[in-house]
């Protein structure tokens, strides 16, 4: 009884997506199904979702409210005299307020040589009554989707919107600058493209920056999480296929250098939480990692540093600069150290603080 | 009204079933995390994984009249593994997705005598997949022996007629066993080489 390895070197994709095809059908070949329950059980095994107590409560609420939504909405068609709402104060209501900033330039709008999918949005695709609205050189115009969503057009700007009706996604095209504040709908995404980027709202109200040439998008996040991919379009074909995506949250941007769209931190870091008065930030020989963590969470950053060597450093001092970097700058002066930034990573270097 | 606590599952699905909002609620906060990691593990998109298991328990409560569980557990796991394979299916082509998804082939040990039953078993299907006439005289020809005069004798039959059943019921199979054959030599091409 002689044993034998199988392991499909040189399957391609489209096999692959064949033999998947059948599984889902219940028509495996037998080898098949063995295979596709072994790589299954197997995939994504290492990682792990990672999210802290903070983060599992927003979904756990971003969930139940869609789903609620959802529910709410076919218990309206199927039963009306069930007043009653769905169970939506089961836990703190309201949903996630989530006033995004979003300052974003894109460069195609200006046409740059090397790219052909210039406009995309606007020129190509075919016309379904869209609408087209434009704004004066000098005001901005306020403009009201037929979904409730509300957008500010500001001056010098034009936003051409797709039907909504009947479609999947709700969908807009921007040229210049436009403040969104997106009506609720998780059945129908809401998706803005500029030129090469295309942002899809996960929050609900956010600015798109797209006048200069510089190539970045900036989000400002108070809570909430925008979602940038840069567009491929088929030659020919008006449909919009997404490739990499990048998810933004407070603090962070996606700059696009033509090719690929990366993250990093936008250049002044402001707070997320906490308001006003509470700038302040009072240590009192404070262990140095403590205060790293407390700007972590105050800035919503990521920052990289030896625990073990900085826990010896206690400092007394008070943060009242709003600037991320000003405080950065303060610490890394004090433990004679520096910081770079890496992506989204703030990396601090340090000999530590034993020295005299 | 008291809220019940819901410590049987039976009682929970049983309520779940007349529409109370309260019980799938308790399903909801009993499950979504767990169903949720396990789709961010395979999907790998926090994005997608929240879409999924959104998904999922809409469909648990729009269905909750017709669906017959009898594990809860067991039906929400099975119907998330159906929809994350589908998700993957969809994406598959996507380079960054496919390197992630080839990183997890497995190496699968099995017997010989096995792949031969394999072989054997895809036949029957094959056959049994052909239209009542033709397979009849498929077999008659093929398994019997018998020729086609014979074979157009005893179903009053023209000759040519029997052999356009023969004709197709091969042309059937081919493509049939094809499929199998194709997707075994994928699997076992490393073993040669």
């Amino acid at each position: 009884m002689r044993l034998l390895y199988m392991t499909p070197r040189n399957l391609t994709k489209e096999q692959f997506k064949e033999i998947l095809g059948r599984y889902s059908k219940g028509q495996s070949l037998p080898h098949e199904e063995r295979f596709i329950e072994q790589w299954y059980e197997a995939l994504g095994n290492e990682s792990r979702a990672h999210l802290n107590v903070e983060q599992q409560k927003e979904i756990e609420d971003k969930l139940w409210n869609a789903i609620s939504l959802k529910i709410q909405g076919q218990q309206k068609q199927s039963d009306p005299k069930q007043v009653d709402r769905f169970n939506f104060n089961y836990w703190r209501t309201a949903g996630i307020a989530a006033a995004v900033l979003l300052a974003f330039s894109a460069l195609l709008y200006f046409g740059l040589a090397k790219n052909t999918i210039i406009d995309s949005g606007l020129a190509i695709l075919p016309d379904q009554a869209d609408e087209e609205m434009v704004s004066e050189a000098n005001q901005s115009r306020l403009v009201v989707l037929k979904d409730g969503t509300r957008v500010t057009l500001k001056p010098h700007s034009k936003l051409r919107v797709k039907n909504f009706s009947k479609v999947e996604k709700r969908e807009v095209f921007l040229e210049g600058e436009a403040f969104f504040e997106v009506a609720h709908d998780k059945a129908h995404p809401f998706f803005v493209y500029t030129g090469e980027i295309t942002t899809k709202v996960l929050g609900t109200s956010f600015t798109i920056n797209a006048r200069d040439l510089k190539k970045s998008i900036e989000v400002s996040v108070k809570t909430g999480r925008v979602s940038v991919t840069k567009t491929q379009q088929k030659s020919s074909s008006p449909l919009h296929i997404l490739t990499e995506e990048i998810i933004l949250t407070p603090n962070q941007k996606a700059i696009y250098d033509g090719s690929d769209v990366m993250a990093a931190l936008v250049e002044k870091p402001r707070r997320i939480t906490g308001e006003g008065n509470q700038l302040l930030m009072q240590f009192d020989e404070e262990p140095v990692p403590s205060i790293l963590t407390a700007i972590e969470e105050a800035y919503g950053v990521d920052i990289v540093f030896d625990e073990e060597l900085l826990s010896q450093c206690l400092l007394t001092t008070t943060l009242s600069d709003e600037d991320l970097y000003d405080r950065l700058n303060i610490i890394c002066k004090a433990i004679h150290g520096s910081y770079e930034l890496n992506g989204t990573l703030i990396i601090i270097k340090s000999k530590g603080c034993i020295v005299h | 009204m008291a809220q019940l606590a819901f410590e049987d599952e039976n009682d929970l699905l049983t309520a779940l079933r007349t529409g109370d909002q309260h019980a799938f609620s308790v399903i909801f906060k009993r499950y979504w995390y767990h169903l949720y990691s396990l789709a961010y593990n395979k999907v790998q998109s926090h994005e997608v994984a929240e879409e999924i298991v959104q998904d999922l328990l809409v469909t648990l409560w729009e269905k909750r009249n017709v669906l017959l569980i009898t594990n809860l557990s067991h039906y929400l796991n099975v119907s998330l593994k159906n929809r994350c394979i589908d998700h993957i299916r969809r994406n598959a082509t996507k380079e960054k997705y496919w390197h992630y998804i080839k990183s997890y082939f497995p190496v699968m040990e099995v017997e010989e005598e096995v792949i031969a039953h394999e072989l054997e078993e895809a036949l029957e299907k094959g056959i049994a997949q052909l239209p009542e006439k033709s397979r009849m005289i498929f077999k008659l020809n093929r398994l019997d022996g018998l020729s086609n005069s014979e074979i157009a004798v005893r179903i009053q039959l023209s000759e040519k007629s029997v052999e356009y059943h023969i004709t197709k019921s091969l042309k059937q199979l081919k493509r049939y066993l094809k499929d199998f054959v194709v997707s075994m030599w994928i699997f076992l091409f490393s073993t040669f080489f």
